[in-house]
């Protein structure tokens, strides 16, 4: 799910940058910073918006950087379970595929695809329905249902399945 | 006898009941005999009524007797049964680890009823044999015991009784009701003889039946003891004199120690029976053995007997039948017990291997239980596939729960029988063996599940089963508080306790779990896919799907691998997959490591779960060194950057380097740990050299900056930038010089060097490849290729693939062609190519010359140049006498005479009046054929003697030392040799310059006078006087020119020789002496000395050898350097 939150980040700014361009140096500087990052409270934060407010810098004593508490929207993207997705498939095995969307990347169990489909290593490995209607191959988009996430300190992981009604390929690999 | 076992336990309870019936004396006894463990426990329970049971016990086997025709059998069977005791216990005494298949307890029943007297010595016998087993704590025959407790429903009595008064027992009031009170019977304990507590009992209890039988029956209502209780027996009386009065005439009970009352609160305790370390094996526990052949397998309890601390189980047999087929059969006791030294593998028994090997098989079945044994050589039971032992419980060592799942499998695997259940499951019914293990060996308690706190559970028994909840705390007494959570139960926010049989753990797909137990213990994972009571766990580390026991997960709350190193590979470590794999460890699991190999592309690193049999070794090569792709060496821990391919901008830090390929560790990269494998070509180094290699020679690196300093307009900085430009040609001349032919002109042929070899030659170098891996040799001779060594070790001379060697420098393996070396392998091309010098002429000729002159880079590159330029006169002599013949040596400058030193191999850059020629990458491009180039002394052969002389002087070349910037590329050396140790009349302008110059002061111009000299100008000129800096000079005119017209630069040999005179009365004019420089004598001239020791004698050429002048002095033939000889301006033969 993706979500446009307010969030805030003390960000600390070198003395040199103090200047005209400080906006821009703090903007970079946060987007550097915060992009692409993750947590477990609002997943990735996919992109900075705009700075709310920078509010006044405050200059750390003995140090002589000054602190920033910004406050900036952002585009944050947390997987929960139960979600419908599409992903890209990025490698297919015996245990099943991995997929990504965006960020996060997901694994589906050959538990959690349909029996109709089977596990083929002839060409490339792939999924393949017997009548060889459907496959999941790398490259193909398939939407799933996130039945599990795992979150660790910089990285989402998740499980998914596509053993459902309205779930399965999309497209097939450009 | 097997089928009365099943008589319904309604049934005998009835017996039980029944009236006392006296049966024969024998039976009784052995009945009673045979009885009193069990009945230990059961009289305590049943407070008194014991002697009725005991005698309903004893009616029951009576009343099966009767109850149908077996009747007379059964008394054989008795006897029989007595027979065996007696020898079983001898068998026992023997071996303790021995057991006899009970159907010999059968089989051996005698035809004869026993006569009294024997009955009464098999007692005898009995006793001394229980007495015998007792004080090995061994006592018992317990197949014997098996036998009548099966027979009998033995172990079913507590249960039976239990379930008779089950209401009562169950309800509180019920409980307290049987609470002994003050008008109960009392309860004494006496102390006895220790390990005869049993016997004591069995004997109150026949003396309780003989005085009853005599009508004067014992006043006390129980006996008992307790196993752990050693030296003791109680006794439940009224009075203390009922107690002392039944146990008088004892032999095991002590008469000095009267009895003692136990307090009525202790009363309860006294006969509970400790459910404590022995109590948990039981019948279906899963046990692991402690020590000996099965050390560390699991069993499965068949049985258990803790009157003798034994227990029955069943394990995958370890039998290694050849080694049995070879036992004797009279050691067969005396090695027995003796484990293998290597252990067999465990496989279920199979019959026919068994016979195939000649071992006795006999099929037998168990008449209590219909189980069909095989027994082999008489002592090995085998059960379906198990082997069953008895043995002690110590040896024994209880699981708390239910094995790991892959041990279950392999147990169960075993089992041969065609019967479903449990162990027909054979591993593929997971759920269905796991169902079963609940239903029965859950029912034991021996594989309770642990619950904690936060556990999600189902319910599975019950009103309220199939409802989940939290496990929210477990209570002292083992229950398990859970608050259900489900959506049957809304609101419902009660804490409900629950028995942990009746709960299991749940868990959900997409759940994230942690291991708990068993083989994958503390791995953590998702849970993909739950089929009953086994999960699919889909691992975070090695991404493999491992099932897993429900019971065996609980909630992972994080995912941190603890462990760092695995079977003594950790992290980071370089290990060897195979022949062509290396990789780096990059993970570390429970059971396997992920290694990052060379087999990737940088693009799609290929991570490989090794387990430890797939590693080969560990490596360690911290001095292995590989190029770049700019022919640097990279070293381990050597900062690199890569430059191409995908990965391309990364940096890092080289951590290994295995064939060719770098292991970088990189904070850039999160995943693998931060490492990335690529081949080294694709990196720089950091700090080396850029570019990629294999360019135009000109793009040598040893050549580059000098390129580019070459270029630098200014004079000031020349001195220097040619110091910068050295180092090439350093070693250059080095080489060069000593053995240089004048040819300088393959400078640029970009032929692979020989220079490189002579390099190499003499040195001592490691070989570090090829089958002389690890020798050291000196170098003989070297090619580009290869290189010959005398070994060091060996009395040999091998001849060795250059890129086999491994030398310290560095870089030198491969010959990298340098200009400096250059002029080697010109010195050594045929100088007919050099001698084509026609173009020379031209060359002198063209005023291009100027624009040479005025070259920014000619400065530059030859101070001598430089130098010359501060001369006043050489300005005009330099520009004005296109024709000088020696201006194509001027131009060589200070170079030309050092032929074939990397300072004449400059030269053709300020020679060559193409712009295009300023730079060497040009040069080499554009010149002519260095070949053509070469400004051999063939080429100037027109030119005065002297001249050729200077240059192809070895000496020359060779006496660097002479002059202090040699420091600097042999070209000042060179350059300033000949002339500065000659004499002020070197012919060429760059040498004289040169030398008047920087030498001037130690050239002794005095013995000049005579000669013939050339001006810079190219005139020529009889010396008259030398007076200090100044010469006096005739300058002449040439008479060929004037006769001939033919053009003045007769220099070149296509020109008609000129011929100067020098009228004494011509005119004459002063010269610098630096200015002036020696013409070169030809054969027969007449000439004089100049320098040296015999300076100033006059003699006659007789002819020139490279370099050095043959002069006749005074009839004396003497070599002297062609640089030291000056022709005289006025010759005998033309004056």
């Amino acid at each position: 799910m993706f979500y446009i939150k307010d969030l805030e980040k003390e960000l600390e700014v070198h003395p040199r940058f103090f200047g005209p361009r400080l906006r821009e140096e703090i903007e970079r500087r946060l987007r550097q910073e915060v992009e692409g990052t993750c947590n477990g409270q609002f997943g990735f934060i996919l992109g900075v918006l705009g700075i709310t407010d920078t509010g006044r810098g405050l200059l750390r004593e003995g140090a002589g950087v000054a602190v920033f508490n910004l406050k900036y929207s952002c585009i944050c993207f947390k997987p929960f379970k139960g979600e419908v997705m599409d992903v890209v498939v990025t490698s297919v095995n015996k245990m099943g595929f991995f997929a990504e969307a965006g960020p996060l990347q997901v694994f589906v169990s050959n538990h959690l695809i349909p029996e109709a489909f089977e596990f083929n290593t002839a060409h490339e490995p792939c999924y393949q329905t017997t009548d060889g209607d459907q496959k999941i191959v790398p490259g193909s988009e398939v939407r799933l249902r996130i039945v599990g996430t795992r979150v660790d300190a910089a990285d989402i992981f998740a499980v998914g399945s596509i053993k459902e009604d309205y779930l399965g390929v999309i497209s097939a690999p450009l | 006898m097997a089928r009365d076992e099943d008589s319904d336990f309604g049934e005998e309870e009835e017996e039980y009941e029944d009236s006392e019936e006296v049966s024969e004396e024998e039976e009784d006894d052995v009945g009673r005999h045979r009885k009193k463990d069990t009945k230990g426990k059961e009289k305590v329970k049943e407070n008194g009524k014991k002697k009725k049971r005991a005698s309903g016990f004893i009616d029951d086997a009576a009343e099966e007797d009767e109850g149908g025709e077996r009747g007379g059998r059964k008394r054989f069977k008795a006897s029989a049964f007595i027979d065996d005791i007696a020898e079983v216990d001898d068998d026992e005494d023997e071996d303790d680890y021995e057991e006899e298949g009970m159907e010999d307890l059968i089989d051996d029943a005698g035809e004869d009823v026993p006569s009294a007297a024997e009955m009464i010595k098999m007692r005898r016998e009995i006793r001394e044999a229980e007495l015998a087993a007792a004080r090995d704590s061994e006592p018992n025959p317990e197949e014997l015991e098996k036998y009548i407790k099966e027979r009998f429903g033995g172990r079913s009595y507590a249960q039976h009784y239990g379930t008779a008064d089950d209401d009562a027992e169950n309800t509180a009031v019920g409980q307290q009701a049987l609470m002994p009170t003050a008008t109960d019977p009392k309860l004494w304990v006496v102390q006895c003889g220790e390990g005869v507590e049993r016997e004591a009992v069995v004997c109150l209890l026949q003396k309780c039946y003989d005085y009853a039988k005599k009508g004067t029956p014992l006043l006390i209502k129980a006996v008992f003891c307790q196993d752990h209780l050693k030296g003791y027996i109680y006794v439940e009386a009224h009075k203390e004199a009922h107690v002392k009065e039944a146990l008088r005439g004892l032999r095991m009970i002590y008469a000095s120690k009267p009895p003692k009352l136990v307090p009525l609160r202790e009363m309860v305790d006294a006969i509970r029976v400790v459910r404590g370390a022995e109590k948990a094996i039981e019948a279906g526990s899963w046990v692991r053995i402690k020590g000996g052949l099965y050390k560390g397998d699991l069993a499965k309890v068949l049985d258990t007997d803790p009157s003798t601390q034994r227990a029955t189980i069943k394990v995958v047999p370890r039998i290694d039948f050849a080694a049995m087929a070879a036992r004797k059969p009279e050691d067969a006791r005396a090695n027995f017990g003796k484990q293998p030294k290597v252990k067999p593998p465990a496989r279920p028994f199979n019959p026919d291997e068994a016979r195939a090997h000649r071992l006795d098989v006999v099929q037998q079945r168990d008449r209590a239980t219909g189980d069909v044994y095989m027994i082999v050589n008489g002592n090995n039971r085998f059960l379906e596939g198990y082997l069953i032992r008895t043995v002690a419980l110590k040896s024994l060592e209880l699981l708390e729960a239910l094995p790991p799942l892959d041990e279950l499998q392999k147990f169960n695997a075993a089992s041969q029988s065609d019967e479903g259940g449990a162990a027909g499951a054979a591993g593929g019914d997971l759920a269905g063996l796991v169902q079963a293990e609940a239903a029965t060996g859950g029912g034991a308690g021996a594989a309770a599940q642990k619950f904690e706190k936060g556990d999600r559970v189902m319910v599975t028994d019950g009103d309220l089963k199939n409802i989940k909840g939290l496990v929210q705390h477990i209570a002292e007494d083992g229950g398990v508080m859970v608050l259900p959570q489900d959506a049957a139960l809304p609101g419902f926010t009660e804490v409900i306790r629950f028995e942990p049989r009746e709960l299991v753990k749940f868990f959900e797909s997409g759940e994230h779990v942690k291991v708990v137990h068993g083989q994958h213990e503390g791995e953590t994972g998702m849970v993909v896919r739950v089929e009953g009571p086994v999960c699919y766990v889909f691992t975070d580390a090695t991404q493999q799907e491992i099932r897993v026991f429900a019971r065996d997960l609980t909630l992972a709350v994080a995912s941190a691998s603890a462990v760092d190193s695995l079977g003594g590979y950790e992290m980071h470590d370089l290990v060897v997959l195979d022949n062509a794999t290396v990789g780096v460890v990059v993970n570390v699991e429970a059971d396997a490591l992920r290694v990052l190999t060379n087999q990737g592309r940088p693009d799609k690193p290929d991570i490989r779960v090794c387990r430890l049999p797939d590693i080969k070794r560990k490596m360690n090569n911290r001095r292995a060194s590989v190029k770049d792709g700019a022919g640097n060496d990279i070293g381990v821990n050597d900062a690199v950057d890569v430059v191409d391919g995908p990965l391309k901008g990364r940096s890092g830090t080289v951590r290994y380097i295995m064939r060719g390929f770098l292991f970088i560790q990189t904070r850039e990269v999160a995943e693998n740990a931060g490492f990335i494998c690529l081949q080294a070509r694709h990196t720089k180094v950091r700090g080396g050299k850029s570019g990629p290699r294999g360019g135009g020679v000109g793009m040598t690196p040893g050549r580059s900056p000098a390129y580019g300093l070459l270029a630098s307009p200014h004079p000031t900085r020349g001195m220097q930038q040619n110091v910068l430009a050295s180092p090439g040609r350093q070693g250059g001349f080095g080489g060069g010089g000593p053995g240089g032919g004048p040819g300088g002109a393959g400078v640029y042929s970009g032929r692979v060097s020989t220079q490189q070899d002579k390099m190499l030659e003499g040195r001592s170098i490691t070989i570090k490849k090829g089958p002389y891996r690890g020798m050291r040799g000196r170098v003989i001779s070297a090619t580009a290729t290869h290189v010959r060594l005398e070994l060091e070790a060996q009395m040999k001379t091998v001849t060795v693939d250059r890129s086999h060697l491994a030398v310290e420098d560095g870089g030198r393996t491969e010959a990298a062609p340098r200009p400096g070396y250059g002029g080697y392998p010109s010195a050594a091309t045929p100088m007919a190519a050099g001698g084509r010098t026609p173009m020379h002429p031209g060359i002198t000729a063209t005023p291009m010359h100027y624009s040479q002159h005025a070259t920014p880079l000619h400065p530059g590159m030859t101070p001598s140049r430089e130098a010359l330029t501060k001369t006043p006169a050489y300005d005009p002599a330099w520009a004005a006498t296109p024709a000088h013949p020696g201006f194509g040596g001027g131009g060589g400058g200070g170079g030309y005479p050092n032929a074939g030193t990397p300072a004449f191999a400059d030269t053709p850059g300020t020679v060559n009046p193409s712009p295009a020629g300023m730079g060497y990458g040009g040069q080499y491009g554009v010149a002519p054929s260095p070949a053509g180039y070469a400004p051999s002394p063939a080429g100037y052969a027109p030119s005065p003697a002297g001249y050729a002389a200077a240059a192809g002087t070895p000496a020359v070349a060779g006496t660097p030392g002479m002059y202090p910037p040699a420091s600097t590329p042999g070209m000042y050396a060179a350059a300033g040799t000949p002339y500065g140790g000659a004499d002020m009349a070197a012919p060429t302008p760059g040498g004289a310059g040169y030398g008047g110059a920087s030498a001037a002061p130690c050239v002794n111009y005095a013995h000049w006078v005579d000669v013939e000299v050339m001006l810079p100008g190219g005139e020529r000129a009889a010396v008259r006087a030398v007076d200090g800096g100044t010469a006096t000079v005739a300058v002449g005119h040439n008479a060929a020119a004037a006769e001939g017209g033919g053009e003045p630069g007769g220099g070149g040999p296509g020109a008609p020789p000129a011929r100067w005179v020098y009228p004494a009365d011509g005119p004459t004019r002063s010269v610098p002496v630096g200015d002036m420089s020696l013409v070169q004598p030809d054969r027969k001239d007449a000439i004089r000395i100049v320098a040296g020791e015999l300076a100033g004698q006059y003699g006659e050429l007789v002819g020139t050898d490279v370099g050095d002048a043959i002069v006749k002095l005074d009839k004396e033939i003497k070599i002297y350097q062609l640089a030291n000889v000056g022709r005289l301006a006025v010759q005998p033969g033309s004056a």
